[in-house]
């Protein structure tokens, strides 16, 4: 059995609004990490994220002129950006649907909708960490594998894929 | 070839194509890459991961109760603040920038005044949030509409009206969900009944 080291783990909170950055940090301090950096945009929420090589991010959806989508984006380039695997939690007082899958798709790990409570938060950290998934590329998407269900067929597997069709990644 | 050049391979999924009229079968293809991060070795360590929760929430359920005689401040500042955006609507007349911001601060109340003791207020912000956000040209939305929300707010800080609500709170946004159904319905008659 295992548990969290939440002291080895750095944190970036990127949010707008001071009250709710000092609410993350005091349920992450008490979590036990140590190491947590505040930026209140997007802009100065990828240049902490570039300086501070955090652990995790967690940011809001909703800011102004650069928005968490935005700088969710701007992450997830593997060709770009040296931190395109950062995992990241997406928070927002939106709850609708749409707007989880625009998370969701832009590359966020997970979303919490505020009011967040520290059980939620530790938990989703905690999934991060346990349960990491493979990341997808294609040619509009970059970032964790968005399905989070298994394959619950019992059926016989049917695909059949040749050797010619298994590529060598580089190590 | 051997157990573990097996392992490292990554396959090419072909997907099921799409055929084009005059164009080859198209094929999309994507990458599976494992994963890349090392929070497993770096923050897991030996202990019951149950008790881990437990005595973490609990701490940290402490420290937000520590915190929270800063709430009614806090609370009160976004109170003010939203005032502030009304007022200088008054002064300015509406405009999309104005608009966004008064939406801005009723989505911060919608999305903290629950955690600050004022699930009403959350409730209220939210209602503001979403007409704002739905309504095709927020600028036309009538100010005294805007005003019943903000009002409400600011009656429900500056009475302190913490908790669930009463009654009477529960009929003020039965009725605030009326009025901007109505609003909403009288801005984009296109909009179908709820």
């Amino acid at each position: 059995m295992a548990k969290i080291d939440f002291e080895q783990l750095r944190f970036v909170i990127v949010d707008d609004n001071a009250h709710m950055r000092r609410i993350l940090r005091t349920m992450l301090r008490a979590f036990g990490s140590r190491e947590i950096y505040e930026a209140e945009e997007g802009a100065s929420g990828l240049e902490a994220v570039e300086n501070f090589q955090p652990d995790i991010l967690i940011t809001d959806l909703k800011m102004p002129i650069f928005d968490g989508l935005e700088l969710t984006r701007m992450i997830r380039n593997p060709d770009g950006f040296s931190q395109a695997y950062l995992p990241i939690i997406m928070l927002s007082a939106y709850s609708e649907k749409h707007q989880v899958i625009a998370a969701r798709d832009a590359g966020a790990n997970d979303f919490i909708c505020k009011p967040v409570s520290a059980a939620t938060l530790y938990d989703r950290i905690e999934d991060i960490i346990e349960h990491p998934r493979p990341y997808i590329r294609t040619s509009s998407y970059f970032g964790p594998e968005r399905r989070r269900q298994e394959n619950v067929s019992s059926g016989k597997e049917r695909r059949v894929l040749d050797s010619e069709q298994f590529v060598q990644l580089p190590d | 070839m051997d157990q573990n050049a097996k392992q490292n391979k990554i396959p090419k999924k072909r997907l099921p194509g799409k055929e084009l009229p005059g164009k080859e079968l198209q094929w999309p293809q994507f990458e599976v890459i494992p994963v890349k991060n090392n929070l497993r070795k770096k923050a897991l360590i030996a202990g019951n991961p149950k008790d881990a929760l437990s005595r973490a929430t609990q701490k940290a359920d402490r420290a937000m109760e520590q915190l929270s005689h800063q709430f009614p401040l806090w609370m009160q500042k976004e109170s003010k603040r939203l005032f502030a955006i009304r007022q200088e609507i008054d002064t300015s007349g509406p405009s999309e920038a104005l608009l966004d911001r008064l939406f801005t601060c009723a989505h911060d109340i919608k999305g903290q005044a629950t955690t600050y003791g004022y699930p009403v207020a959350a409730r209220v912000g939210q209602l503001l949030a979403d007409l704002i956000e739905h309504a095709p040209n927020p600028c036309k939305i009538p100010l005294t509409v805007i005003d019943q929300h903000v009002d409400t707010i600011r009656v429900v800080v500056a009475q302190d009206l913490r908790g669930a609500g009463n009654a009477q709170t529960k009929n003020i946004i039965a009725g605030l969900l009326v009025l901007d159904h109505t609003t909403l319905k009288r801005l984009d008659p296109r909009r179908s009944a709820a």
